[in-house]
């Protein structure tokens, strides 16, 4: 009787050690609060300004309803008495937006910034690399301004000159040929 | 035995056939009944997402992409006659021209665009361009909505200048 108890336990001890394992994840050394680490938020408005004409537009990125959500000029508005061709982007929207970005994936993003894992390993980063399936498709090639951008806020090696270009990236016109062509 | 598969395929036909899709289906009895001054159409419900039912597998004719365009911000006059030209990621181009409505709509067959696109208007000698580019939505209308505010520009329009004219548009007639 003894000996089946033991087994009985036995076999649940097994089944919680199983159990607990299958739901590990291998973020144990993020796991506790307060050992969490975000990019800088200093050089951030660069790096949103950056992302707000290829991610935080109004049909994708810029909208309410999303998990990564960004505010400002040309996109979704804080203030609900602005709009998205009014004032330039304000600090509280800059701050909402890097609210948005730093809590999306906290435990790797705390990885990516303490350089233990590559900073592709975040979402934010495999959707529009095409590593994971993206409704907005490719955004970026590796090492394009954007990634030099974005790469470097989140490793502490911001490359300001990256995002600039990326903002002053001109619009593609299409060429009288092109239009000639089709009309 | 035969009765009572019988009744199970009506069953899951029946369960299939009431199944839409919940949020379009709300957005759409959102925009409210036809205006019966207007038939269904190429002149019907402008300024509305077009995409919400003119989509593959929706309930009418699929666009690939569609909309309204206006005089100016503050009017609600059409403009007809204007030039959608549309620049596509593979650096394809189209034009499609509105209405008097001020609607345009492409059809995929004719073009079908890589994401994202450009788009600029012209009319009567004035060209603008998007500030923005689309990534993935084919409605104008549901970015641009007829009054604007946090999430919205408000409606597409050629002219800034709101003491500029353009030839009026027929009205439909």
């Amino acid at each position: 009787m003894a000996r089946n108890k033991l087994g009985v336990l036995g076999s649940m001890g097994a089944l919680c050690l199983a159990l607990s394992l299958a739901g590990c994840n291998d973020f144990s050394t993020a796991d506790a609060p307060g050992q969490l680490s975000v990019p800088s938020r200093d050089d951030f408005p660069a790096v949103a300004d950056a992302m707000q004409l290829h991610c935080g537009t109004l049909d994708c990125h810029g909208q309410s309803g999303r998990n990564m959500r960004l505010y400002g000029l040309y996109g979704l508005r804080l203030d609900p008495t602005n709009n998205p061709l009014g004032e330039v982007t304000s600090e509280a929207e800059y701050d909402a937006t890097y609210s948005s970005i730093v809590g999306l994936e906290p435990e790797v993003m705390t990885k990516v910034v303490q350089h233990q894992v590559a900073p592709e390993t975040l979402t934010m980063l495999r959707k529009p690399l095409g590593i994971e399936k993206h409704m907005g498709g490719l955004l970026i090639v590796q090492d394009d301004p954007l990634d030099r951008c974005m790469v470097g806020w989140l490793i502490g090696k911001f490359d300001a000159a990256a995002c600039v270009a990326v903002v002053q990236t001109q619009r593609p016109e299409p060429t009288q040929v092109e239009l000639d062509a089709s009309e | 035995m035969v009765r009572r598969s019988a009744l199970l395929v009506s069953g899951f036909a029946l369960a299939f056939a009431a199944c839409g899709d919940p949020a379009p289906d709300a957005a759409i009895a959102a925009l409210g009944p036809e205006d019966t001054f207007v038939p269904v159409g190429p002149l019907h419900r402008p300024g509305q997402p077009c995409l919400l039912c003119h989509k593959e597998g929706g309930r009418a004719t699929a666009f690939s992409l569609a909309g309204t365009v206006y005089v100016n911000a503050t009017t609600r006059s059409p403009l007809a006659n204007a030039e959608v030209i549309i620049l596509d990621s593979a650096s394809g181009t189209f034009s499609a021209s509105t209405n008097c409505a001020g609607n345009f709509f492409v059809l995929p067959g004719d073009y079908a665009p890589p994401f994202p696109i450009w788009l600029t208007l012209r009319a009567a000698g004035v060209q603008r361009d998007m500030d923005t580019p689309s990534y993935r939505e084919g409605s104008c209308g549901t970015c641009h909505t007829p009054t604007i505010g946090p999430a919205s520009p408000g409606p597409v329009y050629l002219l800034n200048d709101p003491t500029m004219t353009v030839p009026a548009a027929n009205q439909c007639n």
